[in-house]
């Protein structure tokens, strides 16, 4: 018998994996504005009869090469010429709702009551029908989230289909022009191809867009081609490399005038008073606006509506507890202190019989140590950053956003429209690194823009930008480990003192909640806040314990999230085992590895690259706790999330002028790749990111406020201060991993380890310099 | 009143002449690739050369640049031809690209007075911050920059802009030259 599966194997196009229409959009109409001489294929994709293939995508491009990896995705199964695609940014589709997220976050929305039940935690990932029905409500409210490394793993299949469907549109014009079977045909370089005939998708695009999409729709064999998977150009580049890049504080109008805002401490806080004719000397001033919670200035540049702001020395009040270092330490201690099953505790993983190997029969060796994580800033580039005009009714705002469809909401909601009048431009962001969630600036553009009637443009300043952001979590972390007499682990504890951070943030997302409603949420088990804990290692008898705590400062996503704090920890613990076990430590991992053929690989070959010395510093310092004073050392430390896995040995010194990282070697397994060069950019970033986290970037808080008002304060790292970085991938047809976060949280664990190596200094705080280099 | 020159162009503001550079450049001249990050020197996002050396536009006012010459990077090159510019878009080196005008700048300051810089000079001539972290990037590609002009290396990596539709389909078999594509209605 002849299927039509077989039928397409011996056809020109070559068959792939076939997929029922089923799944196809369908029940969206597309958004996608058109040219003249364009036309629509469906909600991915527009073709101009010049050739043009322009692709729309809702993901925001943080540098993080989203835009070229979506477009390649969708061209390389069209059979498009790189040279002639386009991105156009988007939004208000729900068809672009990332449902991967969507799902993964629903926890955040079940009561309290529903996390804590152990059943239900355990299929957070699953289809359960309480995740799916919260899927579905945000796939209604359209749930446009760039966030968890999840673009490609998300969006890969639709934009397979979508280019799919488009290439056998194409071919079946052509194929009726020759009078032969669409099956025939080759499609490729932008053109339908059939023996020695040939002809562009620009002649075709018009006829083509007039038919059904076919159905089922026959992807190519393999997902790699000559667009998807390959170092193709990045398509931002060139306009990065010029300055005419436009992000959201780029944009010019005619009439455009530029507003700075100042709002108060961190908590409850409102606009008491201001300095009403500070501003009078001020030339170029045009506007003051007062709300409850800020104060606004327009000018006519932005200079003169920051020095207005300064002149009219706004003050603010505030109510209840603010933001204060002392009182993050007390409230991570005090949760500390509780027992899992009572009031303030939760077993959030439990495995084999604790108690037993902990016990004084049971002969192990116990270890133990504490851990203490700093609130960390984003300190991305771009400050926060709209452009807005409100005329006929209608809101215009350029912005950046990784929740853009929020960004809608909170201006719509500010100056009480409908979002059906908020017309969203997203722009380029600097940088984000989970930063560009938040979009309280939307609202304040929105008053601005309503209060006046020409374009504003308020970009907020570097301390405002700082004073607002939403910081990575701080945690305390007990670990305990019981050895037996061979050194083997046969038990671990870990109990995690840390805010409900992502259980805060994504109601935040969801519910626009206030500061108080934030502080409330903080202090609920949250499953999401103890992602990445449990061990990759084989260890019989394991009980993670989360100890919910209100630490006053509203904390937000971070590149990485709470995989930073949980690799730490993790990494630094097993390192400390291996040296009490007198193992060293990359053989006691190993002897742990069960299951885990991928991240034992990236283990076993970043040994190899790095020449790994065993964790034995050079002058004399051995693996079993007695190493020598200063020189430098070799630490490894390994990770797994999103899909992926690293494996990092960092070579450090501790100098006089503190941690001095010599060498960082990286061993990345991060699936099939869509843009290898772009892989290596995100883990090369991943790394410097998370070389910031391990020597800066934190913060104190005092009465409401971050103690770091600037960025040379954060001991951020500069060029010179860069180690060679090796990073190598390991060859993989497994479906791609998320990319983005992977390098960042694994770095100051294995800094930790190499200086521990060095000197024989455990540093267990984060960032590593504050036990007082 | 200041007068002075931008990217080659006698440019007179009428701002108060303690306005930053910065701003007069951004929000009256429109020079936008010249970025905010900071304001207050640390993080190079806004550096322009003055007199071909590379400044923070932030910490200088208009009465200072009274007289002098300023190149932007929209001054660097009108065709991305300028070779730092090439070398970063062959070697991939942006992420966001914020910060990427100013290292431009600094680059270009250096190569001009050392086209054969080691690490260590381009290490102490690249103060920029970077988040993204490109800097693992950065050395090589500045020295691939100073092969170009130094006459060993072409790059032609980063297209100009503006490409003719005639040009366009003289190049890519793919692209057809049909009449101007009119804007959005």
């Amino acid at each position: 018998m002849i299927t039509r599966r077989k039928l397409l194997v011996g056809g020109g196009i070559g068959a792939g994996l076939i997929l029922g229409w089923g799944i196809w959009p369908r029940k969206y109409m597309p958004n996608l504005p058109l040219a003249e001489g364009e036309v629509l294929f469906n909600n991915w994709l527009k073709i101009g009869k010049d050739g043009q293939v322009t692709i729309a995508i809702a993901q925001s491009e943080m540098g993080q090469g989203v835009y070229t990896q979506m477009a390649q995705i969708l061209a390389g199964e069209l059979g498009a010429d790189w040279r002639t695609i386009a991105v156009q940014p988007i939004s208000g589709n729900p068809e672009f709702s990332n449902m991967r997220v969507a799902k993964k976050w629903a926890s955040a929305l079940l009561p309290p009551s529903t996390v804590q039940d152990p059943n239900l935690v355990d299929d957070i990932d699953e289809d359960g029908p309480m995740i799916n029905a919260m899927a579905q409500l945000a796939k209604r409210g359209s749930f446009i989230v760039t966030a968890e490394s999840s673009s490609i793993q998300q969006f890969e299949m639709p934009l397979r289909m979508a280019g799919a469907a488009a290439r056998v549109m194409l071919a079946q014009v052509a194929a009726d022009k020759w009078k032969i079977d669409w099956e025939s045909c080759e499609v490729e370089g932008g053109f339908v191809i059939y023996e020695k005939k040939k002809l562009s998708f620009g002649e075709l695009a018009e006829a083509a867009a007039q038919l059904d999409p076919p159905s089922p729709v026959p992807l190519r064999a393999s997902p790699i081609n000559e667009i998807s998977g390959q170092m193709v150009e990045r398509l931002d580049l060139p306009s990065k490399v010029d300055g005419s890049a436009n992000f959201a504080g780029d944009i010019r109008l005619p009439g455009m005038v530029y507003a700075a805002v100042r709002a108060g401490p961190i908590g409850n806080s409102r606009l008491k008073s201001f300095n009403k004719k500070g501003a009078a000397k001020i030339s170029g001033l045009l506007k003051t606006i007062s709300t409850n919670n800020f104060l606004a200035v327009v000018a006519r540049n932005s200079w003169a509506a920051n020095s207005a702001l300064d002149a009219l020395a706004p003050v603010f009040e505030s109510k209840g507890r603010l933001a204060d270092n002392a009182h993050i330490q007390k409230a991570l201690d005090k949760a500390m202190s509780k027992k899992p099953g009572d009031d303030g505790g939760w077993q959030y993983y439990a495995k084999g019989k604790i108690a037993d190997v902990f016990a004084k029969e049971a002969g192990t060796r116990i270890i133990a140590a504490e851990y203490q994580i700093s609130p960390a800033l984003h300190a991305a580039l771009e400050p926060r950053s709209a452009t807005a005009h409100f005329v006929d009714g209608k809101l215009h705002l350029w912005i950046a956003s990784q929740a853009i469809e929020n960004a809608r909401e909170l201006a719509a909601k500010a100056i009480g429209i409908s979002t059906k009048n908020v017309v969203i431009y997203p722009m380029l962001a600097g940088g984000s690194f989970g930063r560009n969630l938040d979009n309280r600036i939307a609202a304040q553009i929105a008053i601005i823009a309503h209060e006046i009637s020409v374009p504003v443009q308020l970009t907020w300043s570097r301390v405002e930008d700082i004073i607002r952001d939403y910081p990575r979590t701080p945690a305390k972390a007990q670990m305990r480990g019981a050895l037996d007499k061979d050194g083997l682990v046969r038990g671990l504890t870990a109990r995690i003192a840390v805010p409900a951070a992502a259980r805060q943030q994504i109601r935040h997302l969801v519910y626009d909640n206030d500061y108080a409603q934030m502080m409330e949420d903080q202090n609920h088990f949250d499953p999401l806040s103890m992602e990445g804990m449990i061990s990759p290692y084989k260890i019989d008898n394991m009980a993670i314990d989360h100890f919910p705590a209100c630490v006053h400062v509203p904390t937000g996503n971070w590149r990485g999230n709470s995989h930073n704090i949980a690799c730490f920890v993790n990494e630094s613990f097993v390192d400390e085992m291996a040296h009490a076990a007198g193992v060293e430590p990359l053989s006691f991992r190993m002897q742990m590895m069960e299951g885990q053929l991928r991240l034992a690989k990236c283990l076993t070959e970043v040994a190899k690259i790095a020449g790994w010395d065993g964790g034995i510093s050079a002058d004399g310092g051995t693996a079993s706790g007695t190493p020598a004073g200063g020189g430098s050392g070799m630490g490894i430390a390994c990770h797994h999330m999103h899909g992926s896995y690293i494996a990092l040995v960092v070579k450090a010194t501790r100098g006089e002028r503190g941690v001095e990282v010599d060498s960082v070697s990286a061993m990345v397994d991060c699936g099939r790749l869509i843009h290898p060069e772009i892989a290596r950019q995100q883990i090369e970033g991943g790394i410097v990111f998370g070389l910031a986290q391990a020597i800066g970037g934190s913060t104190d808080y005092s009465e409401g406020l971050p103690d770091v008002r600037r960025l040379r304060e954060l001991n951020l790292p500069l060029l010179r201060n860069i180690p060679e970085i090796q990073v190598e991938f390991v060859r993989s047809e497994e479906d791609p991993g998320g990319v983005g976060e992977l390098a960042t949280p694994v770095v100051a664990p294995a800094i930790a380890n190499a200086l521990f190596s060095a000197s024989g200094l455990r540093l267990r705080d984060l960032p590593l310099l504050s036990t007082g280099f | 009143m200041t007068k002075f020159t931008v990217n080659d162009r006698p440019v007179e503001y009428k701002m108060d002449p303690q306005t930053p550079l910065l701003w007069a450049l951004r929000d009256a001249s429109n020079l936008t690739g010249t970025k905010y990050g900071c304001g207050v020197g640390d993080c190079g996002a806004c550096m322009v050369l003055i007199d071909g050396e590379a400044i923070r536009s932030c910490l200088v006012t208009l009465g200072e640049s009274e007289g002098r010459f300023v190149t932007t990077i929209e001054g660097i090159s009108n065709d991305r031809s300028n070779p730092v510019q090439q070398a970063f878009v062959a070697d991939n080196v942006p992420q966001c690209g914020y910060c990427i005008s100013g290292i431009i700048i600094a680059a270009n300051a250096l190569l001009k007075q050392n086209n054969n810089p080691s690490d260590e000079d381009i290490n102490a001539a690249i103060t920029n911050l970077c988040r993204c972290g490109i800097y693992p990037r950065l050395r090589d590609s500045i020295k691939r920059a100073a092969r170009v002009m130094r006459g060993e290396e072409k790059i032609a990596a980063a297209p100009p802009p503006g490409i003719s539709p005639q040009d366009a389909a003289a190049s890519v078999p793919a692209i057809r030259n049909i009449s101007p594509r009119k804007a959005d209605q």
